[in-house]
């Protein structure tokens, strides 16, 4: 088991009278290798549970003093911002939306990924440039040279992504947060980074989560889905037993939304 | 990015044309004309040597005419000969430019020292009481009148403490001084001056700092860099102030006529030998060759302000480049 | 309105309106005529005291007195001179932002000019060549600040007039005025409010440093800024003459600055300081 969270509750408080609950007491485990798509509408609060395992959270959000995160067996509630650091990037990834907005456009690809490997290990320059050349050689990049001295503003939304995902795996983590990762993209252009996405699974063996409002991508991708509402899980199960036999009356609803029930 | 510059520089022609045209219609706004300004109602010049003044000003021809003199002077930089003194218009600006020049230099690298670690550090320690604190002596300094300001400095420092001179820029003893004396007093002159000037001045670029990082601060790449495990010194120093810094840079070259207003009066109240104190007197002493001279002076810097300052921008911001 | 709690809102307004009610009510407040000269050795330069609590000036009038006047005069020109530049500002970046193409070139070329010229220097020039005189001050002052103002009208409009709800007003076929005035506009507001309020400070700024450097508003009229300049000259003895007008001067502007840093917040809560 990679991730066990207990009764994780997200609370923004914006002023003395409004309390936003964006996750109100939700638990949900991951095993290793495997797949768990987290689905919901927008303003359900899956991202903020991703945000939340992160512990990217800041004010005015707060993490309730009783929740409970485990990473590997390890409470992850008690470590201090730079043993977060240590884990970010290096044993969690997260792979946000729009890679326009999350990659910064004044710095190079090549700057961009080679940060991540020497702010976590004290690795030679030969080596970092070999870990980028092949990572990149891994998400389908023919040309890793190009890309690597190239800005984000010049690369296409397809290109990009997969540069952010590149940029989640450089340090082989064993947790994968992608939150809305096709979502921005093509259809075709989706198609081709989630069958990526299957095949680096297999090669590099995490563990993903898989944030999206769209049912029919983790029928194709996940192993178990679990569906958000309002801050709270209404139902979980297997992927084939979510689609099949849907419980609660919600995921009916998504299911006719999605054309798949 | 070479279209880039030059489409700038083209863009200069227009300020030019309406700079010199602008010099050119204030000096006939005054009621009477610009050579009564300067011999008054005298009546010891005769009538012919007015007609010769006014033949050797271009004063009797039409106002077309007088324009396009006008603006062909300026191109080449020849503005006459002062009223006050009838020396070269242009050599006594070059006298007083060094002055002028050192202490807005000074004080533009003071400001942009300070005001840019304070922006960034505010905005990072958001509403916090630094920041409270912080921002409300930038306030202060943002609505104070710079000469009362140095009014004050004037009295705590040079009349109170006896610190430091409050005016000129050297004392009567020059010469018996050794070099390194010399260059200690001019020090001690500048002091003030530099002071008054930077510490006004950077209240603004520390606001505008501030609000440019707390914008960035905002952007999704910085919470993905702080996805990716980065220190929070990497994501504020790198990630984020390198995007702040672009709206900064772009307003360096129209910061120069601020500075320029400053350096005036701060000139003015200090007694400093510069470009500003001249311009004063001119004015006062309806000495209009003078007071053109130093207005197109002054647009000049700030055209080569503004475009360095687009140069700049254009190397550092990779959209742009190439 | 939340604006109406805002701490800073309530003493810069308490502040101002303290001083506009010295500039209306100044013959009931002051205890002294401020044009009175008294030149009584024993009435000159005297420092603050019971009898005059701003002490008295060279020409033996009471200080604050001559204060309470000045800020008649300041006010107003301020006032006066951001109208100015508020209509101006405001008509020629609407025009230039709502049609683009030659006008918009003129009109930003003609702003860019005036942002490349010191300000300062220009409007000294001009007095010296028209005649210092508050009605001049008023009008230069207005003549040369409107250009930023004209830029911040410009910018709304242009991504104003871009919006679904423009563009669904001209398919009812309104009339571009009324497309102008009553739909684009009334949303390119915001700034415009929070920009006056830092013109209206800085503008007592630039009339005070006008009549300081003798300028401005002409003595004896009394203005903040020629009570300062004057006072000058006695800096090493008569310490009130340059104080408390400079403390009038700033009070007011830092008030100004402050009720716009919360309109500005209050418009824009993701900017908030």
């Amino acid at each position: 088991m990679i991730l066990q969270v207990k009764n994780l509750k997200t609370y923004f408080l914006l002023n003395k009278e409004n309390t936003v609950k964006a996750v109100d007491g939700i638990n949900f485990l991951i095993e290793d290798e495997e797949t768990v798509g987290l689905l919901g509408e927008s303003g359900s609060g899956k991202t903020v549970t991703a945000l939340s395992i992160m512990r990217l959270i800041s004010h005015p959000g707060e993490i309730g003093k009783d929740s409970s995160i485990k990473f590997k067996g390890k409470e992850m509630l008690f470590l201090d911002e730079f043993q977060m650091q240590n884990i970010r990037g290096k044993e969690i990834s997260l792979v946000f939306q729009d890679p326009l907005s999350s990659l910064n456009p004044v710095l190079s690809i090549r700057y961009q990924m080679q940060e991540v490997i020497s702010s976590h290990l004290k690795v030679g320059k030969t080596l970092v440039a070999n870990i980028l050349r092949n990572t990149l050689h891994k998400l389908d990049f023919e040309y890793p040279d190009n890309i690597l001295n190239s800005y984000p503003h010049k690369l296409s939304g397809g290109q990009r992504q997969r540069i952010a995902i590149a940029i989640s795996l450089l340090l082989n983590p064993k947790l994968l947060i992608l939150d809305e990762p096709t979502t921005s993209l093509d259809v075709t252009v989706a198609a081709r980074i989630l069958n990526l996405i299957k095949k680096l699974k297999k090669e590099f063996k995490f563990s993903i989560l898989f944030i999206t409002h769209d049912l029919a991508i983790l029928k194709e991708i996940a192993d178990r889905i679990i569906i958000m509402k309002d801050g709270k899980i209404i139902e979980e199960g297997s992927c084939k037993n979510i689609i099949s036999n849907p419980t609660s009356d919600y995921t009916k609803e998504l299911l006719a939304a999605s054309f798949i029930g | 990015m070479l279209k880039y510059i030059t489409k700038r520089l083209l863009l200069i022609i227009p300020v030019l044309i309406g700079i010199s045209l602008l010099s050119f219609l204030i000096i006939h706004l005054s009621p009477g004309d610009p050579l009564s300004l300067k011999y008054g109602l005298n009546p010891e010049i005769s009538p012919q040597a007015k007609e010769y003044m006014n033949k050797l000003y271009g004063l009797d021809k039409p106002i077309i005419v007088q324009y396009v003199e006008w603006f062909k002077r300026i191109l080449t930089l020849d503005f006459g000969t002062s009223f006050i003194d009838d020396r070269n218009v242009l050599e006594k600006i070059k006298e007083r430019l060094p002055a002028t020049l050192i202490l807005n230099i000074l004080s533009l690298i003071l400001i942009f020292v300070i005001a840019i670690p304070v922006g960034v550090v505010s905005a990072v320690k958001h509403r916090t009481v630094f920041d409270k604190i912080t921002t409300f002596f930038l306030y202060l300094g943002f609505s104070m009148p710079s000469f009362w300001f140095a009014l004050i400095l004037i009295y705590i420092f040079g009349f109170k403490l006896n610190l430091f001179p409050i005016s000129g820029i050297s004392p009567w003893y020059l010469e018996f001084l050794s070099p390194m004396e010399k260059f200690l007093t001019f020090l001690k002159h500048l002091f003030l001056p530099l002071i008054t000037l930077s510490l006004l001045g950077l209240t603004g670029l520390a606001k505008y700092t501030k609000s440019s990082m707390l914008e960035i601060l905002n952007q999704e790449y910085i919470l993905m860099a702080k996805a990716k495990g980065l220190s929070a010194k990497r994501v504020i120093y790198i990630h984020a102030l390198k995007n702040a810094l672009l709206p900064i840079i772009t307003i360096i070259g129209f910061a120069i006529p601020g500075l320029i207003s400053g350096s005036f009066i701060i000139e003015t109240v200090f007694s400093w030998p510069g470009m500003g104190r001249l311009a004063y007197e001119a004015i006062m002493s309806y000495d209009y060759p003078t007071i053109m001279g130093i207005g197109i002076i002054s647009t000049f810097l700030t055209l080569i302000g503004i475009l360095i300052s687009d140069i700049l921008y254009a190397i550092v911001d990779p959209r742009i480049r190439v | 309105m939340v604006l109406l709690k805002d701490k800073r809102i309530i003493i810069s307004s308490l502040i101002l309106m303290a001083v506009i009610f010295f500039a209306i009510f100044a013959s009931f407040v002051a205890p002294y005529n401020p044009y009175k000269t008294n030149l009584d050795t024993s009435e000159r330069m005297q420092p603050p005291s019971f009898k005059h609590i701003f002490g008295t000036d060279e020409l033996g009038r009471d200080v604050f007195t001559r204060v309470i006047y000045g800020s008649r005069i300041s006010l107003s020109v301020a006032l006066l001179a951001v109208f100015l530049m508020t209509i101006l500002g405001v008509m020629l970046g609407a025009l230039s932002g709502y049609f683009g193409g030659k006008i918009d070139f003129i009109i930003m070329r003609f702003v860019e000019m005036f942002m490349c010229f010191p300000t300062i220097f220009l409007i000294l020039t001009v007095l010296a060549f028209v005649g210092p005189s508050i009605f001049n001050v008023m009008i230069i002052i207005g003549l040369t600040s409107w250009p930023g103002l004209a830029r911040l009208v410009r910018a709304e409009f242009l991504s104003v007039k871009e919006r679904d709800f423009v563009l669904a007003a001209k398919m009812h076929g309104f009339s571009e005025k009324r497309i102008i005035f009553k739909h684009v506009l009334p949303n390119s507001m915001a700034p415009v409010w929070v920009s006056v309020t830092l013109s209206l400070g800085s503008a007592v700024l630039t009339e005070s440093a006008l009549s300081f450097l003798g300028l401005g508003v002409q003595i004896p009229t009394p203005s903040w800024g020629n009570i300062l300049g004057q006072g000058r000259f006695y800096i090493d003895y008569a310490w009130w003459l340059m104080f408390f007008p400079g403390i009038f001067i700033l009070m007011t502007v830092l008030s100004f600055n402050f009720i716009a840093e919360a309109l500005q917040d209050h418009f824009n809560p993701r900017t908030q300081q």
